[in-house]
């Protein structure tokens, strides 16, 4: 029972340390807010399974950045929703629309230009999406991004480079990328 | 006028957002977990293009096995309905037992529901109220089927037995493998896969290995109308059903689906063009569903 409470202690500090993080990563990839969630509790339900040990903190934040991206994938191999996001590699009005989190825009407030960004980055290709968040948001490397998404590097930096020209065009050039 | 930065403004953006949290409760309590797998499958088999099976079993006082050799095959307005065994002309004598339908257990897309109560988007809904209160239910729920989850077709050809004919990677599509899937359920003979490029294509196949089925009818239902069905007949002489799905007037997938020495097969398209689709059937091998080493 003492061992079992520990546990759940230990448990609890990861969750406190990064759950905000992988729902944020899931959420901007998904654009909803329910699966987002499902999916921080698959990753965390996979990593309470998990026996090997981490080599350092880092190991362990790229293993659940990569897990979360993983069961991102599989929530969002729905052809349905694949077929409707890829269409085009512009998102569509419906799917913008419905990539807007119904319970954030009722229940919080967000500044208009926030919103705006926030919109425009959803409404990226998923695979860019992904990078440009792990890039600009949780600050990780071209060499760390590549690691915890299986992609080269190089290939990395060429969708990095093709999110920036869409965000650019997005967001009228009012903001530097740096 | 100075351009704000990009990255100061995304992170201040994300920060409004509220900050998420979890309870480590929640999290270590495998049931909640199996239950949030489960009802997150069935929302999604019920409202995607997935094989959202509906079965329906016939079983007899006395099971005696029929050496079919492949099911009736038909395209209705959903998707593709197989009937095997005797299940199609059954009828039973006289003083013989009445034919008792029997409910698979929920999960892994099958739905226990007879077909006419499965009939489009309506009846996808319906489906789904009734998923959410059989989830209420756990009795009523039962267990799910035991799976085996590969994370590629490789490591479930190295792994598994099983006679199946996946295309070639190379055939289904020239970009980078985005995501590939290969879930097996040996109690329903059953293995589903998922293949994704970066390019948008999708693929999904789903095999049933009926050998030995007394009688059965499964259904695949895909989120639009079955539309333009046609048949192309393979390098091998079998024959494919073939339709494309059609959702809001737009054609969205090309379904296909054959029935070969007791393996009933569908297989989905998204992203293709109908000649590539043509040309991954008409030269896929079925020699492996008839050497007897299986």
């Amino acid at each position: 029972m003492e061992q079992s409470g520990r546990e759940n202690q230990e448990l609890q500090f990861k969750l406190d340390k990064y759950s905000d993080m992988l729902f944020k990563i899931a959420y901007m990839r998904l654009g909803n807010i329910q699966d987002a969630e499902d999916v921080v509790q698959e990753t965390f339900f996979q990593y309470l399974k998990r026996k090997e040990a981490f080599e350092n903190d880092e190991h362990e934040k790229a293993w659940l950045i990569k897990v979360t991206l993983n069961s991102c994938r599989k929530v969002w191999r729905s052809a349905w929703n694949r077929h409707r996001s890829d269409t085009d590699g512009e998102a569509s009005e419906e799917l913008r629309s419905e990539h807007i989190p119904q319970g954030l825009e009722e229940s919080v407030i967000l500044a208009e230009d926030s919103r705006l960004l926030l919109e425009a980055v959803r409404s990226l290709p998923p695979r860019y999406r992904d990078v440009i968040h792990l890039f600009y948001y949780e600050e990780l490397s071209i060499k760390e991004i590549g690691a915890v998404t299986g992609r080269r590097e190089s290939t990395v930096t060429s969708q990095l480079t093709r999110g920036r020209e869409l965000l650019k065009k997005r967001l009228k050039e009012g903001y530097g990328f740096a | 006028m100075a351009l704000r930065d990009f990255r100061d403004a995304y992170q201040e953006a994300m920060n409004e957002l509220p900050k998420f949290s979890l309870d480590a409760d929640k999290v270590s309590d495998r049931l909640h977990h199996q239950k949030m797998v489960a009802a997150a499958r069935r929302k999604a088999l019920v409202s995607v293009a997935t094989a959202a099976s509906v079965f329906l079993l016939f079983g007899l006082g006395t099971a005696v096995a029929v050496n079919y050799r492949s099911s009736q095959l038909e395209v209705n307005e959903n998707g593709f309905a197989f009937v095997g065994g005797e299940a199609a002309g059954y009828s039973p004598g006289e003083g013989a037992e009445t034919p008792m339908l029997a409910s698979l257990p929920a999960g892994n897309g099958r739905m226990a529901l007879p077909e006419e109560e499965f009939q489009g988007e309506a009846g996808a809904a319906r489906k789904e109220d009734a998923d959410e209160a059989g989830a209420a239910d756990e009795g009523a729920v039962g267990e799910e089927c035991e799976q085996t989850e590969y994370d590629t077709i490789e490591a479930f050809l190295a792994a598994e037995q099983i006679p199946i004919a996946i295309p070639d990677l190379e055939s289904l599509g020239d970009g980078t493998v985005e995501f590939q899937n290969v879930v097996v359920t040996p109690d329903l003979g059953d293995v589903h896969v998922s293949l994704g490029f970066d390019d948008g294509k999708v693929f999904f196949m789903d095999q049933q290995d009926n050998r030995g089925s007394l009688g059965y009818a499964s259904g695949y239902a895909y989120p639009g109308k079955m539309v333009n069905e046609r048949l192309l007949t393979n390098d091998q002489g079998f024959a494919w059903t073939l339709a494309d799905c059609e959702r809001d007037g737009e054609v969205v997938g090309i379904c296909a689906a054959i029935s070969v020495n007791e393996r009933d097969i569908t297989m989905s398209f998204f992203g293709y063009e109908n000649v590539e689709v043509d040309a991954i059937l008409k030269h896929l091998d079925f020699s492996i569903y008839f050497e007897e080493n299986f």
